[in-house]
């Protein structure tokens, strides 16, 4: 974690000019963001006769400020809170607390002079059925640049650690704790502007590390005898087992924006989710349209 | 003697009102895209040279995150000041050719105005916000003006004469940058009509995206 940090900021101290001017306060970060998104295979089960799909509405808000360093170096602080409600699995409703930290860097004067950012996430959430509760850190480095006037690229490397609470063991050879989980995601952006209110967005990440799935009892025996499981337990959401393991997934996501005026757009997003363990894939859609605020 | 005072006086209002009246011309241009619409923001000008001024001084604001207005048209050496009316700092700067300048990171007024003392089209912007953008453009005539919303302008105070009436638009195609027509004021107001065939200009995207997972 040391080196995650050091690289960023030993960078962001060196490029930036010798004459630092007094920095202060600027911008006050207030955004708020209604989606409602369908998603299949919830459950990301490797088994087509064992998926559930739902719907679910969510709430963002993020609350903060910025830090005007220089012309180059900027510093955010921000709250976050997001709700989310589920049409049928309730139980997966939640809320998320979190605070974030940002520095972004612009490497220079002028709009085609690339960026730098680097942030440190941490969020609690909250789910409806308690045991699915987890803590989750994330640390995102994105270096980006404006390419044209209607074309910019980005790429970000993230790690992320979940944690989650303590489950009851039910494989006495196997670890309980499949919402303790480290991956990173190697990521590339870009965004294309169609018109000056379309903004076409696509993105793909590798996802490297642990995730989760859960299936019905039927199937667990199943992915015992041909996946290396980390860890299961008991899944009280979808009825069967929950279980940790590691893989490599894929995610690609399209998204098309509309800009309803300088503060407010809508988007609409979609995301797919690829993942590969030793033998089974689980593969995730979802859908989502939303209405972003921006103060 | 009488006579002759009725005379002088006569012979000077007629003058006054003959001179009056050659400048109370004006022309009245239209400008449109190749579809007719309207279009707002054309620079138009005579086309003369006019020494530089001095002591002239203009304002773009900043506010609510944009400049104010998008395009300006300037005497050569015209001053303009920069006041930042957000409650944020703006940095603001340029890389044309026609003027170079800094304003660093700064709120409120800067200490003194920038001189724009060579002619032409001056693009600027801030490092803060990419979407900050706006036009100045620097001419030798004090006889100019903006097109408005529905495209309309008028060039008024002109003497009898003939003229060349140019037209620029930042949106304008490179083939169409300078658009320009002759014509000869008589009395009264003339109407003249420009084309300006636009290209599609785009500013950074400033409207929310999704805020899920991309932290400031």
């Amino acid at each position: 974690m040391k080196m995650i940090l050091a690289v960023p900021v030993t960078i962001i101290i060196l490029s930036t000019p010798v004459v630092a001017q007094q920095g202060e306060w600027v911008e006050w970060i207030a955004d708020a963001e209604l989606s409602y998104a369908a998603i299949d295979n919830l459950n990301l089960s490797a088994f087509s006769d064992d998926t559930h799909s739902d719907k679910r509405v969510a709430l963002d808000g993020i609350v903060g400020r910025f830090y005007q360093f220089n012309g180059f170096t900027r510093m955010s602080l921000s709250l976050e809170l997001d709700v989310e409600k589920h049409q049928e699995f309730d139980s997966l409703d939640n809320r998320q607390l979190g605070a974030n930290v940002g520095v972004r860097h612009k490497f220079g004067l002028g709009f085609y002079q690339p960026y730098l950012q680097f942030n440190v996430n941490y969020r609690h959430q909250e789910v409806e059925w308690d045991a699915n509760s987890i803590d989750i850190t994330f640390t995102t480095l994105e270096f980006g640049q404006h390419i044209n006037n209607q074309l910019s690229l980005a790429a970000s490397i993230d790690f992320t650690a979940t944690t989650g609470n303590e489950r009851p063991v039910i494989v006495p050879e196997l670890a309980s704790d499949v919402f303790d989980q480290r991956f990173i995601h190697f990521s590339v952006f870009v965004d294309y502007i169609l018109s000056q209110e379309w903004l076409l967005s696509a993105s793909y990440s590798r996802r490297q590390g642990d995730f989760n799935s859960s299936c019905s009892q039927a199937n667990v025996a199943k992915v015992l005898e041909v996946e290396q499981v980390k860890a299961i337990t008991k899944d009280d959401v979808f009825g069967g087992c929950v279980y940790k393991l590691e893989g490599n997934s894929n995610i690609y996501s399209a998204s098309l924006g509309y800009s309803l005026s300088n503060h407010a757009g809508l988007n609409f997003v979609v995301e797919h989710y690829q993942g590969k363990a030793e033998v089974l894939d689980y593969q995730r859609t979802s859908y989502s349209l939303s209405f972003n605020y921006r103060y | 003697m009488k006579i002759f005072q009725l005379a002088a006086w006569y012979f000077i209002s007629i003058s006054f009102v003959t001179s009056w009246l050659s400048h109370a011309n004006s022309i009245k241009v239209s400008v449109v895209d190749e579809k007719k619409n309207p279009v707002e923001f054309a620079v138009i000008y005579i086309k003369e040279t006019l020494p530089k001024v001095s002591g002239h001084s203009v304002v773009i604001d900043q506010v609510d995150k944009e400049f104010i207005p998008y395009v300006t048209v300037v005497q050569r050496g015209s001053a303009i000041n920069f006041p930042n009316n957000d409650e944020i700092r703006h940095q603001v700067y340029s890389f044309s050719k026609s003027k170079q300048f800094e304003l660093p990171l700064y709120s409120g007024n800067p200490s003194s105005p920038v001189v724009f003392d060579k002619n032409g089209v001056i693009a600027m912007a801030c490092n803060i916000h990419d979407w900050m953008k706006a036009y100045i453009y620097v001419v030798d005539t004090n006889k100019f003006t903006i097109s408005d919303k529905a495209g309309q302008a008028v060039l008024s105070n002109l003497a009898k004469g003939q003229y060349e009436v140019v037209v620029w638009h930042p949106k304008a195609k490179e083939s169409e940058q300078l658009n320009a027509q002759q014509i000869d004021i008589g009395d009264g107001e003339q109407k003249l009509v420009f084309i300006v065939a636009q290209k599609t200009q785009f500013k950074a995207w400033r409207s929310p995206k999704s805020v899920r997972r991309r932290g400031y």
